[in-house]
């Protein structure tokens, strides 16, 4: 192929490339937000206080009051309480954070919603020791 | 002094193998940074499950890998060397060399952005990469939690370590997990991918060639967003390249010691992630299948690509067995779907879609195409470019194949993976494309 031709044809696919890279990273996502963004608090930091509770490495039952999928092939909804145990385990590593299991002590829960959790607890014959960021994360035990 | 001792076994290691291999010039220097990381990383995985998680092992084990890179360079430079002195690449040309500039600050300043708004990486990252660094570095004696089948399968236990065990093992040496450890890791695959792409091109092709390389994998969208994403598809990406130019060179100089080079940079791809072993594979194939030399050439091609690829593999059969548990894709994986037509014609769709997806692509997978079915069938054939370009349209057949027979949702499955497969294989394909389309250099630079 003439050299020239290949130049040219990647300056033009070239700069339609930097230019998307360039609309998503500065428009699509507003630069001007950047200082904001990096603001955020982290989703882990809510696991703050809690992990301190908690044994260094080990075991411990998880519960929520939303579908978490569970099984490869079957999604559960728009995949919030799957989100959800994902960052609790990232958050706990090395923890092995046991998804439905009731019998270990403590017992962590993660809600979207703190009014759910005393149900929660007591249909596992549990109580809710600790709350922490609102109610939404808990320490139960039997 | 635990990062010192770090860099030098990185540095020594890389560059002991890639001279022990007959390596010199820019590629030797492209590619012993990327070697040395797999090496580190690898070497890490292997103690830690023969040894533990005692910091003296990894001191240990790091002083043992600077002693032998620094041993191999001794070695070869006291033995002097019987290659012909390196050429002196021309210059390419100066709009090139500025547009190449231009395009790697853009770069750069957009994966700075990218990891300043996404601390943590994409999904991917922080819920299997970064995870697993972190259960590594944190977890001491317990490492073995970190693949513990009591955790849901998103967390994919089975996956390999190159890349968590690079981070852990700066997680360790920082004595902390800062975000931009991660974050370094992944513009450091990155920065590796290009360099090792511009080295290569130039070393077989005419100038500017490398440097047309560069800036068609830099200007391809998403290249910059996974690798921002932390995502193990652009490390990934990195050691297929390098085993496809080490191929190429193999076959096109007839060098060759590099089939072994190529067939340990393989297994690196394979120990980054599962897919890496499938492309691997393809590699291993077409180098015997494609007759670009007499069989008996290529039998001993495959023989010193599989002998490279041995260490690893073994390391990664040991940790399959052994360590990690069973694969979501392929343990519920129904073989009967292939006989479901619908199944096609909905992959068939959505690999259409991103043939034409902007967002990810540009227009980079259209001109693709158009130089596969208007210009290729016009240019002489060479032998090195058939045997990458062969093994990579195998891999995305295997992968298709994959998609078929895995239990998630069809169309869900391949919008979330399908830009990170081809992320995977893209540096290899703009390589074997430019060396299809241009012409070798008779005074080619490689080894």
């Amino acid at each position: 192929m003439n050299r020239r031709t290949l130049s040219w044809a990647t300056a033009v696919l070239a700069a339609t490339g930097a230019a998307r890279e360039a609309w998503f990273h500065l428009v699509s996502e507003p630069i001007m937000q950047l200082a904001s963004a990096a603001r955020e608090r982290l989703p882990e930091a809510g696991y703050a206080q809690v992990r301190l509770l908690l044994p260094r490495t080990g075991r411990v039952g998880y519960l929520t009051d939303l579908p978490v999928s569970t099984v490869p092939g079957h999604r559960e909804g728009d995949e919030l309480g799957t989100w959800l145990y994902s960052q609790t385990v990232y958050a706990l590593a090395p923890l092995v954070v046991v998804y439905g299991d009731a019998g270990t002590d403590p017992v962590l829960a993660c809600v979207v919603d703190p009014g759910r959790l005393d149900d929660l607890a007591h249909r596992h014959g549990l109580r809710v020791e600790r709350r922490f960021e609102g109610g939404r994360v808990a320490l139960l035990r039997r | 002094m635990s990062l010192l001792l770090a860099l030098a076994a990185i540095g020594l290691s890389g560059l002991g193998l890639a001279t022990l291999s007959g390596l010199r010039g820019p590629p030797r220097w492209a590619l012993a940074p990327l070697l040395g990381l797999g090496v580190w990383s690898s070497t890490y995985a292997a103690t830690l499950f023969a040894f533990g998680a005692d910091p003296a092992v990894r001191f240990l084990k790091d002083a043992a890998l600077a002693a032998f890179g620094l041993a191999s360079l001794v070695v070869l430079a006291r033995k002097g060397s019987t290659a012909p002195p390196a050429i002196v690449p021309e210059r390419a040309r100066r709009g090139l060399r500025i547009a190449l500039a231009l395009t790697a600050i853009l770069s750069a300043a957009l994966f700075v952005e990218h990891s300043i708004r996404y601390p943590d990486g994409g999904w991917d990252a922080w819920m299997i990469w970064n995870l697993r660094a972190r259960a590594l570095a944190r977890a001491g004696a317990a490492f073995n939690d970190a693949f513990s089948p009591e955790l849901l399968f998103w967390v994919h236990q089975d996956y390999p370590l190159l890349l968590p065990g690079t981070v852990a093992q700066g997680f360790l040496i920082a004595g902390s997990e800062p975000r931009w450890i991660p974050a370094l890791v992944a513009f450091v695959f990155a920065g590796l991918a290009v360099t090792v792409l511009v080295s290569s091109l130039d070393a077989l092709r005419r100038r500017d060639t490398g440097l047309l390389g560069a800036i068609a994998l830099l200007t391809t969208p998403c290249f910059i967003g996974f690798a921002a994403n932390q995502q193990s598809d652009v490390p990934v990406g990195a050691f297929l390249l390098a085993t496809s130019a080490l191929l190429a060179a193999a076959i096109e100089r007839g060098e060759r010691r590099l089939f072994a080079l190529a067939g340990f940079c393989a297994s690196l791809a394979a120990w980054t992630k599962n897919e890496g072993a499938l492309h691997a594979a393809c590699l291993a194939t077409t180098l015997a299948a494609v007759p670009w030399g007499p069989w008996r050439e290529r039998r001993r091609a495959l023989l010193r690509f599989a002998a490279g690829a041995v260490p690893v593999i073994l390391l990664l059969a040991w940790f399959k067995l052994r360590v990690s548990h069973v694969n979501d894709l392929l343990h519920t994986a129904r073989l009967g779907s292939l006989l479901e037509l619908h199944r096609w014609g909905i992959l068939a769709g959505a690999l259409l879609r991103r043939l034409v997806f902007f967002q990810s692509w540009a227009l980079w997978l259209i001109a693709e195409l158009v130089v596969l079915v208007a210009v290729l069938p016009r240019v002489p054939a060479r032998p090195a470019a058939r045997v990458v370009g062969l093994a990579l349209a195998g891999a995305l057949a295997a992968t298709s194949i994959v998609y078929l027979i895995q239990p998630h949702e069809l169309l869900w499955f391949v919008r979330a993976s399908f830009d990170r497969i081809l992320i995977q294989l893209w540096p290899s394909i703009l390589l074997a494309t430019l060396l299809a389309l241009t012409p070798p250099d008779p005074a080619s630079r490689l080894p």
